[in-house]
């Protein structure tokens, strides 16, 4: 474990200093100068109407148009209207429902009920409340104050600020047993009734003036543990015998909920399941980009000729546009990812043409994409510095000499000394000499590679741990839930008492994959073979 | 598209990506946005400079490392949020919500919506940016926590004036992976290349020529006939040479060559004198040291030079481990059970070696491929431990060899309650380990004992001693 001390010298260049008053000063100093002027050129040629397009798009895009002119692809359509049918019963002639809507993330669950309701709103305001629950968010004894929370925070928006209802604040409503509350939330709903129909002075029957309450439950599978069930079962129960109508929609991304329902919830439930439509076939993600990327004329002057040349690439099967959306398609085949992308791609534009020979060439989605990818398990290996390298391999081999493929510190650094000293005996060394005249070492001569200290390559192999390259054995990775986290960080473990050396890792990338991904022009490349 | 992407270097894909999806107009942003990157790659710095490029884009700023659990997370985000918007927003006259009062993810929700809802007079929609630094640095993170935070927007108003836009940065790619589902926008920072660090960190030099130590040695020197851009090229030198050297240690972390050159930098500059501050390579030659050895542990460098051995010396005598003479032999005898067989044992420790008849009598073995040291330890009983102990334990009797009063003492170690009040000792500090780890009966056979200590610390600690353990230890491989 020598180091020598001409290692260096091979790797060392140096910048030329020169005597003093020179002209011209050393590269480095000017270049950190230029790189703060430049950004005046943008903001100049964006025209007005290029403006409203951009906004238009992203708008699109981000899926926040506004309620008339959102965009409901074509293959979600027969959905949206049966939700339609079923919020505007429960809504306009005061039936209840119960609904489960199933669909994987980003299928648009929320997105329509949210636009239905939106839609409701402009033409029957005060006639529903909706109420928001969302299983990551509420556990089952906060969603009962959280639905307290915000009928009140709703009913005082119709009813105006200072009014309470029969003099019941909302820490009243709130407090006591999970039962007591939800006794006062019914209380609550059937004033709510009543006082509805004296605020608005209908004579006329009072089926007209109930408020309907719509319940939307994001991730309702949470709600249905396996204790009791309580909160679906008196909300179910609700929808059959409650005097104000009840609508209640249940967001899942488990296609099995149903079993989920205890046996008394589920005959309560009216087993009406939506699943929501997938894109089937390439048309229809065509169809679905279509509808994205192509405006309203009216919105911007350059509005038809960005239809125009929408289309174009869409038809064309062979352009880039195309390529992108298939790769997608066959991949992920989901929407969001592919707005994602677009995003970046419309806002970097500075006009028209920018924009239109983006979209041409779709040069930005390859970017996107290979910057998405940058800090995979490759990406990461590419990152590494010589040292680094050589110690995972060494840690490689190792593992798979092992019979169980588990290795430790101690291991991977006597591989990683025996291949340094195999490679340094093979090349041909030169001891330094004194140089009689100077009283010099020679530099030049000592080609063997640096052997890092087994203290120094301690910090390396955190570095390969941080990077995800090995994992501890045994290692229990990110808990579940927070109770289980909690324990985790409170209680030892006897992992953690083993000392740094003797920890056993295992690899999360082997030795031939290795030797797929390095280089053969590096040093290293012939380690990747035992 | 009314903001400006800052120049930053190396960045300019992630600089852009950020300007199209950070804006003022809350209809295109999206409510959630991830940068992922590994530690020092830039993440916080890229943002930063974005934000101060956009002077009328409002950030909140949290560090979840430093709020440790969910529920301060939690709260700290009710308070700042609404600390901020007091300050942006002095003409609106507010009600102060106790942010203490949020101990549930709902209740984040209701005191967000009760703060929001006292701007509803404002004119114009406004967009509030919470920036989690480092969201996976919590140390109670678990897997649910992040959903919670994603869905957060799903259940505010959406008629309010005041949106909240959350930006995460996060470390590791495996926790993001298992959102992936969830398809939101993230922007990915790789890891530096060495020609990106190096050229990154040379803009250091005007702080590394501004430093005092510079001054006092240019005073001292009198050199007198150089300019500040010569200053800066020593300074660029040496950051050259410090990420040559050491690059393949530190990697692509800029942190920890920042390190190296605030920790080298002082050093490097007392080799600097008149003659060589022209003459990099002699300069280099002077302070060859530097760049050989990382320097950086907390005790001295083994490889230094002569005069470093001494203080080496003196550390060893002071600073091995504070242990009584008795706790040394008991770890050694324990290091010897755990990577010794014990079907050698008779042979090794036993004076009456005819007891044991054949091969073992001889403790000829086969050598092992791999050193047994760099493994794990084998689990031992107490017994085996205590009989080593005692026959590796020097007595030295007081009274001449021979004499009768020689015959009065023991001539062994016996396991007295002071060996097992020293046994517990070990327990305690985890050098010894057993196999269950609470109400441990210490006389109990049913406990197996193992040692926690690697080789190089017992090594140190036998050589305290004057115990050679490595002879024990000589011919088990190769």
């Amino acid at each position: 474990m020598t180091v020598n001390e001409t290692d260096l010298s091979q790797r060392v260049n140096f910048i030329p200093i020169k005597r003093p008053s020179n002209e011209d000063i050393p590269d480095t100093a000017t270049t950190l100068k230029k790189r703060t002027i430049d950004n005046d050129e943008k903001q100049e040629d964006n025209e007005p109407g290029f403006t409203s397009l951009q906004k238009r798009l992203l708008q699109q895009l981000n899926g926040t148009l506004p309620t008339n002119e959102k965009i409901i692809f074509k293959y979600l359509q027969d959905c949206q209207q049966e939700i339609d049918r079923i919020i505007k019963q429960s809504v306009i002639q005061k039936e209840s429902h119960s609904v489960i809507l199933v669909g994987p993330r980003q299928s648009y669950k929320t997105y329509l009920l949210d636009y239905e309701l939106s839609l409701l709103q402009q033409f029957y305001n005060e006639q529903f409340i909706t109420i928001r629950l969302n299983g990551f968010i509420h556990s089952e004894q906060t969603a009962i104050n959280g639905i307290a929370t915000q009928l009140e925070q709703q009913l005082q928006k119709i009813h105006g600020k200072e009014e309470r209802i029969d003099g019941a604040s909302l820490e009243t409503i709130s407090s006591g047993s999970l039962t007591e509350v939800f006794e006062k939330i019914l209380l609550l709903l059937d004033s709510a009734a009543k006082t509805g129909a004296e605020d608005r002075g209908d004579v006329d029957g009072s089926s007209t003036t109930k408020i309907t309450v719509v319940f939307i439950f994001d991730e309702i599978d949470t709600f249905a543990g396996p204790v009791r069930q309580t909160l679906l079962y008196n909300l179910f129960d609700m929808v059959e015998h409650a005097r104000v109508p009840v609508c209640i929609f249940g967001c899942t991304t488990k296609l099995n909920m149903l079993e989920y329902l205890e046996k008394r919830v589920k005959s309560r439930f009216s087993q009406r399941v939506i699943h929501m439509p997938q894109i089937r076939d390439l048309d229809d993600m065509i169809d679905a980009v279509r509808s994205l990327l192509s405006v309203h004329p009216d919105v911007s002057p350059w509005g038809s000729q960005w239809n125009d040349t929408v289309e174009k690439e869409l038809s064309n099967p062979r352009s880039n546009l195309n390529k992108h959306i298939t790769m997608n398609f066959e991949t992920f085949r989901a929407l969001s990812a592919l707005k994602n992308s677009m995003i970046p791609l419309v806002a970097t534009s500075t006009n028209f043409d920018s924009l239109s020979s983006a979209i041409k060439s779709c040069s930005f989605l390859d970017l996107y994409n290979k910057n998405q990818l940058s800090n995979s398990l490759t990406g990461r290996l590419q990152s590494l510095s010589d040292l680094e390298l050589a110690i995972l391999i060494s840690a490689a081999r190792v593992a798979l000499r092992a019979k169980d493929g588990s290795f430790n510190f101690n291991l991977a650094y006597a591989e990683y000394e025996k291949m340094i000293k195999a490679i340094n005996s093979r090349i041909p060394t030169v001891a330094p000499t004194m140089n009689l005249g100077t009283g010099q070492n020679t530099l030049s001569i000592d080609n063997t590679i640096k052997l890092w200290l087994k203290k120094d390559v301690k910090n390396v192999w955190e570095t390969l741990v941080q990077l995800d390259f090995f994992t501890e054995k045994s290692a229990v990775g990110l808990r579940d839930n927070a109770t289980a986290a909690f324990y985790a960080s409170n209680y030892q473990f006897q992992g953690t008492m083993i000392p740094f050396d003797l920890r056993s890792y295992q690899m999360q990338i082997i030795l031939q994959e290795l030797r797929r991904i390095i280089p053969r022009s590096n040093m290293y490349y012939s380690w990747t073979q035992l | 598209m009314n903001v400006i992407t800052p120049e930053v270097a190396f960045r300019e894909y992630q600089a852009k990506c950020l300007a199209s999806y950070i804006s003022a107009d809350p209809s295109i942003t999206p409510s959630n946005l991830i940068l992922q990157g590994y530690s020092g790659t830039g993440k916080t710095y890229t943002l930063k400079e974005y934000f101060k490029a956009n002077p009328d884009l409002h950030a909140v700023w949290l560090e979840p490392v430093e709020l440790v659990s969910w529920k301060p997370l939690l709260q700290a985000i009710a308070r700042t949020v609404q600390y901020k918007l007091k300050k942006l927003f002095p003409n609106v006259s507010t009600m102060d919500y106790d942010p203490l009062q949020v101990e549930e993810p709902f209740l984040l929700v209701k005191t967000l919506h009760n703060i929001f809802a006292q701007y509803d007079s404002l004119q114009e929609n406004a967009c509030l940016f919470l920036v989690l630094d480092g969201f996976d640095s919590l140390q109670d993170l678990d897997a649910a926590l992040f959903n919670k935070y994603i869905k957060l927007n799903e259940l505010l108003p959406t008629d309010s004036k005041i949106n909240l836009k959350f930006i995460y940065t996060m470390l590791e790619t495996s926790f993001l992976q298992r959102y992936s589902t969830h398809c939101i926008p993230t922007v990915m920072f790789p890891r530096y290349n060495v020609d990106e660090v190096s050229s990154i960190l040379v803009t250091r030099c005007g702080e590394l020529v501004e430093d005092s130590c510079l001054r006092k040695r240019i005073i001292e020197e009198r050199i007198t006939d150089c300019t500040d851009d010569q200053f800066q090229s020593v300074a660029a030198n040496f950051i050259h040479l410090i990420v040559q050297a050491f690059h393949s240690y530190t990697g692509n972390d800029m942190f920890a060559l920042n390190d190296l050159i605030d920790f080298k930098w002082p050093e490097y500059v007392s080799h600097i004198t008149k003659e060589n501050i022209f003459e990099p390579l002699t300069l280099y030659k002077s302070a060859i040291k530097l760049f050989i050895s990382t320097g950086d542990g907390l005790g001295t460098n083994e490889q230094d030079g002569s005069a470093v051995n001494m203080i080496q010396d003196n550390l060893k005598n002071n600073q091995t481990y504070d242990l009584s003479i008795i706790s040394k032999y008991l770890l050694i005898a324990s290091y010897i059970c755990s990577y010794l067989e014990p079907r050698y044992d008779a042979s090794i420790f036993s004076r009456k070696t005819r007891i044991i008849q054949g091969r073992a009598a001889y403790g000829r073995r086969k050598k092992k491929e791999v050193n047994p040291r760099y493994l794990q330890p084998s689990l031992f009983a107490i017994e085996r431990l205590l009989a080593i102990f005692q026959a590796i334990f020097p007595m030295e009797g007081k009274a001449k060899s021979g004499s009768l009063s020689a015959l009065r003492e023991e001539p062994l170690m016996r396991a007295n309650i002071e060996v097992f009040q020293n046994l517990s000792e070990l327990h305690t500090l985890q050098l010894i380990a057993t196999t269950m780890n609470k109400n441990i009966d210490y006389l109990s056979p049913k406990v197996r004992w193992k040692v926690n200590v690697p080789w190089e610390i017992i090594k140190e600690i036998s050589e305290s001693v004057q115990f050679d353990i490595s002879d024990y230890f000589s011919d088990v491989h190769e």
